[in-house]
């Protein structure tokens, strides 16, 4: 029996997001526009920087994917994809420069069901006209949505995703039971859905997170160009689960040790004299959706993340002691008060006036050369878990699997993505790199801790 | 290889801190030690304290008589601070080493630079027996080696013989050994790990100072099991408890604190001492701890106690590791072995260290907590020890410090403070009786005032206070 008397955690989460609405935040997070040159969207917060960091590898697409239980019928699917891109009219936009800002513009068009590729998020260019900023895809059995994450996050995606196939299987004959997830496909969609809720949120006075060290960085010989690498292990969940609470941790905190344990056998073996060139950081960016702190209906972006890290020049660490210390880091660093610090600097940079009128030509090289220092420069990888996802009850049963795959990152070269589906966990390596050693590394360590992983890769099949 | 094994006989060699030359027998300071004569003075005289209250009262004979048995033993305590032409040295004490009466202020009226004075002092009054040790010749450890190795013997005199051995008493009988006062930050100098981070200012208790020579002691005495029960209803160790209560305290003096201090110290710290022998090997009874802190930034908002002990834990389980801390032999020691500050004339070295400490040291840090721990005793003596305290050294810069032990079934926490205010230990000690621990306080200052002289009988000493006098502050002229 706790008896702190004091209110809970919970409530303080409450009350310093509340402090943060302020009307200006309020103003400021709207993002639909109509004025006499027609109806326009601002970029949230965090998408404001990825048109001048991205580029014909650097797609900033990620994918979510379903494989049902029968081949895709492709008229269904097709009148699916229209009635839905039509509720999620803000994400049937294209992305257009203004003198000062990109905005995003709706698209005239319906979007078209696409062929699915052997290698995803691949051949796009979110800057070419006409083109909108999320696909579907589909082949066999596998629906897959691709969004330009200047759109959405993971959460916003699959709700798309959740829409699609419920819309898809209702056509097909199948009517979805409720889920929280499903919209009114026939209503108007609300302001609140398109808002940039880092921008209602954000906490004036507020620090600005701590200086972080640049990061170690993988080095291998890259893949053509156009070929993206998806290794994907499959594990029993309810084992996985069972074995990070024999350890006392949870499950992101597993992977995310196995992963730094991973990264720190590749530093090893890197010799002496590249080491002291690549660095002795290792971090791992884990993403953590900001829906768990702050309510907001919000479609669109709304993820930021911490990064647990590891010294390697204190030595190398057993496992055990790896994953204590993600554990507890990750405790203390996923904290609301502490997270709202990088709604802080980075909001508070698109507010200053100074910044609001240099005209976009000038903007986007500072971003870039922002980027560059701040952004994958500062991790060694990325490891984002969108939890376990949920189907009303009648569809679940037609849905085999589940799929999550990064954007792709040319500095990194691999990222990790996570879910799980029913009694199956799927860990996801999308990588530009040669080597494989890191997916290797990682998916040992999971057997050695007694996980029965199965793996395929994409380039196999 | 080779390489590896020159770096162990350097640190060997380092380490090494008993010297007999033509000029007789000197010791050199440990490497902690080395910054603090001068940064001490009359005020921040770098004693603290510890003391054991007995079943009788003080027979100074024998007291007088195991003294010097132990100082026999314990030669390297027996030293004054010297200044050479490069460092501070120890120089044997000749003047005879006598136990002097107690005061209501403890660990004032010394200033280890003057001459003609060992580092140490041990004190009585009625019923307590009391050291007083300069941080210069040794920490918490060594100075509770001493005091136990002191206790068994004054009980032999008093015919109370120790049964069974105890590691932390000394046989008087043997000769000390070398490794007793080696350097054991020099012994375990690493050059392979880096500096430790910058740390940023931290948050100060400010309020008008005591008078000087004034140094106020709250004791307060706590259930042992009771405390250990909440600290593991909250997952957490009793250290971490009770850093969590300091750093709540803490918060509320800060939020109560005007606008311009908030702005320019948002950050509390706490600095938690480590003992480095329990990751390294070594029988030093000189300086060989180091610290970590921890952190609560107040520009992130007020927090919940809940959420202070939960993220108190985490950053003890990420900081409290060897080789974090072990930075800080990195830095402390390659510093002292550069050339260029080997180099330097002591009164220049002085100059710097004072410079260094006013930047790197006490403002760095909100307040200080050290837990010693459960003390033993062998059987015998044990039963006749009704209390140990442990006070840690006073500093102006801090204002107020803590120190905690657990004796048997007591957990004993003592607030040493050189402010008026003692607001601090009013809202520590309310937290812990908040959380269902029974707590008693007890200050010598308000006995004293109460009409009492400063050496009062064990009755009142163990007595109840009342609270108002705690809850306030005492005016200057009740207690003169």
């Amino acid at each position: 029996m706790i008896q702190a008397g004091d209110e809970d955690h919970a409530n303080q989460a409450r009350n310093w997001g509340r402090a943060g609405i302020a009307r200006r935040n309020q103003r400021l997070s709207m993002m639909g526009f109509r004025d006499e040159t027609g109806s326009w969207y601002g970029l949230d917060n965090a998408a404001v920087i990825m048109p001048a960091v991205t580029s014909a590898v650097s797609t900033y697409l990620f994918r979510l994917s379903a494989t049902i239980d029968e081949p895709i019928h492709l008229p269904s699917l097709q009148a699916a994809l229209e009635r839905v891109a039509r509720r999620f009219s803000y994400f049937s936009v294209e992305l257009r420069s203004g003198f000062f800002w990109h905005y995003l513009e709706p698209h005239e068009a319906m979007p078209r069901v696409e062929a699915d590729a052997r290698s995803p998020c691949q051949d796009f260019d979110m800057h070419k006209r006409g083109s909108l900023l999320f696909r579907v895809r589909a082949r066999e059995r596998t629906i897959a949505c691709e969004f330009a994450h200047i759109l959405t996050d993971g959460t916003g995606g699959l709700r798309f995703l959740k829409n699609l196939l419920a819309e898809y299987f209702r056509l097909r004959g199948t009517e979805a039971g409720p889920d929280p997830d499903l919209l009114d496909l026939d209503a108007e969609p609300a302001p609140e859905e398109y808002e940039d809720a880092y921008n209602r949120y954000f906490p004036e006075h507020y620090p600005h997170p701590d200086y972080e060290r640049p990061a170690y960085h993988i080095a291998s010989p890259s893949l053509p160009r156009g070929s993206y690498r998806v290794i994907t292990g499959e594990l029993p969940l309810a084992e996985a689960l069972a074995k990070a609470k024999e350890l006392g941790v949870t499950l992101t905190e597993l992977l995310t040790a196995a992963y730094i344990e991973a990264v720190q056998a590749i530093w090893l073996e890197e010799k002496t004299r590249e080491r002291a060139v690549r660095r002795h950081r290792i971090a791992i960016e884990v993403p953590v959706n900001m829906r768990k702190f702050l309510a907001t209906k919000s479609n669109k972006n709304f993820s930021l993340f911490v990064h647990p890290e590891q010294d390697m020049r204190l030595g190398p660490r057993e496992f055990s002691g790896i994953l204590s210390r993600v554990h507890h880091y990750l405790r203390y660093e996923i904290d609301g008060p502490s997270m709202a610090r990088h709604i802080s600097r980075n909001v508070s940079g698109g507010r200053m006036l100074a910044i609001r009128v240099i005209p976009l030509v000038l903007k986007s090289p500072l971003m870039r050369f922002l980027y560059a220092y701040y952004g994958d420069n500062k991790v060694s990888g990325v490891l984002s878990n969108l939890g376990s996802v949920s189907m009303p009850g009648p569809l679940a049963a037609r849905i085999e699997r589940f799929d999550f795959i990064h954007a792709p990152s040319p500095v990194l070269k691999v990222k990790v993505s996570v879910l799980s589906w029913r009694d199956s966990l799927y860990i996801s390596f999308g990588s530009l790199a040669t080597s494989r050693e890191l997916e290797r590394l990682f998916l040992t360590r999971l057997r050695r801790l007694g996980l029965p992983v199965k793996v395929e890769c994409n380039l196999e099949e | 290889m080779g390489r590896g094994r020159s770096a162990e006989g350097r640190n060997v060699a380092q380490a090494k801190t008993g010297f007999n030359d033509e000029t007789g027998e000197w010791y050199s300071l440990d490497n902690a030690a080395t910054i603090m004569p001068a940064v001490s003075d009359a005020a921040n005289t770098s004693l603290f304290r510890m003391s054991a209250d007995i079943d009788e009262a003080v027979n100074l004979p024998a007291l007088q008589k195991a003294l010097e048995s132990c100082a026999r033993r314990f030669p390297y305590f027996c030293v004054e601070l010297r200044r050479g032409f490069f460092w501070y040295y120890f120089q044997p004490s000749d003047s005879p080493i006598r136990v002097e009466a107690d005061s209501l202020s403890p660990q004032q009226g010394f200033d280890p630079n003057r001459r003609g004075r060992p580092l140490f002092r041990v004190r009585a009054r009625t019923n307590r027996i009391a050291v007083e040790f300069s941080h210069i010749i040794a920490d918490g450890t060594g100075c509770m080696r001493f005091l136990k190795t002191l206790l068994v013997e004054y009980f032999r005199l008093r015919g109370t013989e120790a049964e069974g051995s105890d590691s932390e008493v000394y046989d008087l009988c043997t000769s000390p050994e070398a490794d007793e006062f080696e350097d054991a930050y020099h012994r375990h100098f690493s050059e392979n790990y880096p500096a430790p981070d910058p740390l940023p200012p931290a948050y100060h208790l400010r309020g008008r100072p005591l008078h000087k020579g004034e140094y106020r002691v709250i004791r307060g005495d706590l259930g042992l099991a009771e405390a250990l029960a909440v600290a593991k209803n909250y997952g957490v160790t009793l250290t971490e408890l009770v850093v969590a209560v300091y750093l709540d305290a803490l918060q509320n003096i800060w939020l109560a604190s005007d606008a311009k201090a908030r702005r320019r110290r948002p950050l509390l710290a706490i600095e938690v001492p480590v003992n480095m022998r329990k990751f390294y090997q070594t029988k030093s009874n000189r300086n060989f701890s180091l610290f970590f802190m921890v952190y609560q930034d107040m520009r992130l908002g007020r927090r919940d106690f809940k959420n202070i002990v939960e993220r108190t834990r985490y950053q003890f389980r990420l900081e409290n590791e060897a080789p974090t801390i072990a930075r800080q032999i990195s830095r402390n020691v390659g510093g002292s072995r550069h050339i260029l500050v080997r180099l330097v004339p002591l009164a220049i070295k002085d100059f710097f260290a004072r410079l260094l400490f006013a930047a790197l040291g006490e403002n760095l840090v909100s307040g200080f907590i050290s837990n010693l721990g459960a003390v033993g005793m062998p059987p015998g003596p044990a039963t006749r020890v009704k209390r140990f305290d442990f006070i840690p050294a006073p500093s102006s810069v801090l204002g107020t410090n803590a120190s905690m032990l657990s004796w048997r079934d007591r957990l004993y926490i003592d607030f040493g403070s050189r402010l008026e205010s003692r607001e601090l230990e009013r809202l520590f000690f309310a937290r812990l009786r908040g959380l269902g621990i029974p707590v008693r306080v007890e200050c010598a200052f308000d006995e004293a005032r109460l009409g009492h002289s400063g050496t009062v009988p064990r009755e009142s000493l163990t007595g109840t206070v009342p609270r108002e006098p705690l809850m306030g502050t005492v005016p200057r002229e009740a207690r003169r």
